[in-house]
């Protein structure tokens, strides 16, 4: 099996000097054919000799409107993912491709973060709403090395703009209402706030995040609660090394 | 002139394409170029990548068992105190304390006095090993060196947030015991994610370098998935799950395979019940004549105590571990790094709520793209050895599912009635009345209805044998049941739809739906 394969690594090897040398030879026929014309233009007066109507070359001038403004510039040409320069911008070049697509909301911004390894780059998107993040609503693209980038995981979901500046409760009221936790700063700030979609809505809920101990005790829980009303929407819960 | 450049250009150009076709195949099959001299080196600590603090610190590494290989060894013996070595910190961003950009680390909390804190003196980080500084100082040597090797390996960590590590959280005159936690903060995208180990005494677990890197695992395990959230579940609270056990053994593994040793916790289990002196917490090779198999730690009990994230996650880690040696056996000490390259890539391939089938078909494809799939037979072998068959009989029969919704009030006490504001918890009885078991049975609750609101979404009850059933909530303890909250605005004598998904790895999903009157 090895032999084969170093045969017809040799084979394709020959081939490919030879497909090459062809390549070569044709460029050189074709620069070679190129060299009388490239004479005879060189020998040639430049342009504005020969002009008798403008002799004195005009400055360049932008297309003006008839107001006099300046023209909007012509649009950028996206450089396609494949070309970028690192997967980042791959990435990036391919979100704008399916923006309308995927029907991202302009009132949406999605933040990148990048992981990388051996496999290739993936790169998380996720949303953010008034420098909120909208838990869960992300958009995960996969980066080869070749920048060829895919779809990974589309969490995304187009909802409803929330109302920040809405009437929320203070988070130690939110706490008092809930009554059995307390708040752990050990480690953290404690509360953060962030936009919440419940399952089978189509706007997120302006909530808390706290870590808190159920009592005082046991191992500090992240909560979610709404913070119109102090209600929990969501409990995620850290790792133990062993089971006590 | 112009010519012969050309026609060298060229010649090099047919050069390089001939040696890669001929060469290409082993070359290419033996996994991306790496530095393993420097990886061997990242690996025991004794170098790092990034700015080397000029400070020292002096530690027994991983811990006193381990570095004086004597069972009985205490953190104050003068055979440990032999075993201090001194070892270099990297990215200090102060000389004398052990804060980096990314890294804090505390004993009790943020909120700690400097004065209380470790700080060099003379560019030594030195205390004796009982001191809550020594902790701060293993923290920071393990974690770094860690870093250093994964990142070195491909494998960047995702540092877009703080990590904070607390030595000792438990409050001041707290008696919580042993352990450790680690909380990537899914929940929390603007905070810190966090380590916090828990016990004083004679084995702190803050002495030993296996608790912060098994913790730093975690990290590792959620950066190199790409926070795919390969157990979500887990994190939302569930009670076991493949995801789980798949967390804990590659948080395991990255302890295991840095010092170069099939064990976790030796030190640690020296002040749990039931341990030897020097008998592992959980270890990647069998001991004595058994040889634990899938079947072992798989199948569903009548208590809920079986299975159970911990001891699946032994099971996998021999597995793993058993790979790692046929790398060493192929290629000597440094197949344990192409071993380690292997086991990241494929956890890099994991999606939401990975299973260990999952799992081993990451492995497989990793080592496909790796090393051409030069271990196929080495990973499915083991795999099947260990009970694990890929060749799977179907489960035809549907399972018999009744669903009983429990209230739970704000006492905690579970009730028939359920009230707007009340969590909810479903008891199942499921019943396996095929021929055939039924690999890796789960129960995901799915809500159509923004009145009830999933909390924990799904639950893993492991295998069922043809004929076996369990009973969540007769049985079973209600935390193994999944849960929603009813929210407090949902109106009296309302109907809320609910939907619950019996999922398993061979046979068809069954789809139960129901609705809770208020």
């Amino acid at each position: 099996m090895m032999n084969i394969a170093k045969t017809l690594g040799v084979f394709f090897g020959i081939w490919a000097v030879w497909v090459a040398w062809e390549f070569q030879h044709s460029i050189r026929s074709l620069t070679s054919a190129a060299e009388p014309l490239q004479r005879v233009a060189s020998s040639l007066p430049a342009p504005q000799q020969l002009s008798l109507a403008s002799p004195i070359p005009q400055p360049v001038r932008l297309p003006q409107r008839v107001d006099g403004s300046a023209m909007p510039s012509l649009p950028e040409i996206p450089v396609p993912a494949r070309f970028a320069a690192t997967a980042g911008e791959a990435a990036e070049t391919f979100l704008n491709e399916k923006r309308a697509e995927w029907g991202v909301r302009e009132y949406h911004e999605l933040r990148p973060t990048t992981y990388e390894s051996p496999m290739g780059t993936k790169v998380k998107y996720a949303a953010y709403q008034d420098g909120l993040p909208i838990l869960g609503s992300e958009i995960t693209l996969e980066v080869t090395q070749d920048r060829d980038v895919t779809l990974g995981e589309n969490n995304y979901q187009a909802v409803k703009k929330v109302d920040v500046t809405q009437p929320i409760l203070e988070f130690n009221q939110v706490l008092e209402r809930a009554g059995r936790y307390q708040l752990d700063m050990s480690a953290t700030s404690g509360v953060s706030k962030l936009l919440y979609l419940v399952p089978g809505s189509d706007e997120p809920e302006l909530s808390y995040s706290m870590q808190v101990k159920e009592n005082g005790n046991g191992p500090t829980e992240n909560l979610i609660f709404r913070a119109s009303d102090g209600q929990i929407l969501g409990r995620q819960v850290p790792r133990a090394e062993f089971r006590r | 002139m112009k010519r012969a450049i050309r026609k060298i250009e060229i010649l090099f150009f047919a050069a390089t394409l001939l040696l890669s076709a001929c060469g290409g195949d082993s070359a290419g099959c033996d996994g991306p170029a790496l530095d393993f001299s420097a990886l061997q080196q990242f690996k025991k600590g004794a170098k790092f990548p990034g700015q080397v603090s000029s400070s020292k610190a002096f530690l027994v590494v991983p811990n006193p068992i381990e570095a004086t290989k004597n069972n009985q060894a205490l953190a104050d013996s003068s055979t440990t105190q032999s075993a201090l070595s001194n070892f270099n910190l990297a990215d200090l961003l102060n000389p004398t304390r052990l804060d980096t950009s990314f890294l804090k680390i505390r004993q009790r909390g943020l909120n700690d006095s400097s004065s209380i804190l470790a700080t060099a003196s003379n560019g030594k980080f030195q205390y004796e090993l009982k001191d809550p500084r020594y902790w701060e100082t293993m923290a920071s040597f393990a974690i770094q060196s860690e870093i250093a090797y994964l990142e070195a390996l491909g494998f960047k960590a995702v540092k877009s947030r703080q990590l904070v590590v607390l030595v000792r959280a438990q409050s001041e005159g707290e008696d919580t015991g042993p352990n450790a936690f680690y909380d990537h903060g899914y929940f929390a995208p603007d905070q810190p994610r966090t380590i916090r180990l828990f016990g004083e005494g004679d084995f702190a677990p803050g002495m030993d370098a296996d608790m912060y890197r098994h913790e730093m695992g975690h990290f590792f395990n959620e950066s190199v998935s790409g926070e795919s959230g390969f157990d979500y579940a887990g994190d939302a609270g569930a009670y076991f799950t493949q995801g789980a056990a798949i967390h804990e053994a590659f948080a395991d593994y990255a302890a295991m395979t840095i010092k170069g040793q099939p064990n976790v916790g030796k030190w640690v289990a020296r002040s749990l019940e039931g341990f030897a002196p020097g008998q592992p917490l959980r270890s990647a090779v069998d001991s004595g004549s058994r040889y634990l198999v899938y079947q072992d730690i798989s199948y569903a009990d009548a208590q809920g105590a079986s299975p159970e994230r911990y001891a699946m996650a032994e099971w996998l880690t021999r597995i793993l571990w058993a790979v790692r040696q046929q790398f060493i056996a192929e290629r000597g000490e440094n197949g344990a790094i192409n071993a380690d390259l292997l086991m990241y890539s494929a956890l890099s391939l994991l999606k939401r709520d990975s299973s260990v089938a999952d799992l081993r078909g990451a492995m497989l494809k990793a080592d496909s793209k790796l090393y051409c799939g030069g271990h196929t037979k080495a990973i499915q072998g083991e795999f099947e050895k260990r009970g694990f068959a890929t060749e799977l009989a179907q489960v035809t029969e549907q399972m018999t599912v009744s669903v009983q919704p429990y209230g739970v009030d704000s006492n905690g006490n579970a009730t028939s009635t359920i009230r707007p504001g009340n969590d909810v918890l479903f008891g199942v009885q499921i019943q396996n009345v095929d021929r055939v078991a039924a690999r890796n049975v789960r129960v995901r609750l799915e809500s159509s209805d923004r009145r009830l609101i999933p909390t924990t979404y799904m639950q893993g009850y492991g295998d069922l044998a043809p004929g076996q059933s369990i009973n969540v909530g007769n049985g079973w303890p209600l935390s193994a049941a999944v849960g929603a909250t009813v929210d407090s605005t949902a109106p009296r004598s309302s109907q809320l739809k609910f939907r619950l998904r019996v999922l398993m790895d061979n046979g068809a999903a069954q789809t139960i739906e129901g609705t809770l009157q208020l």
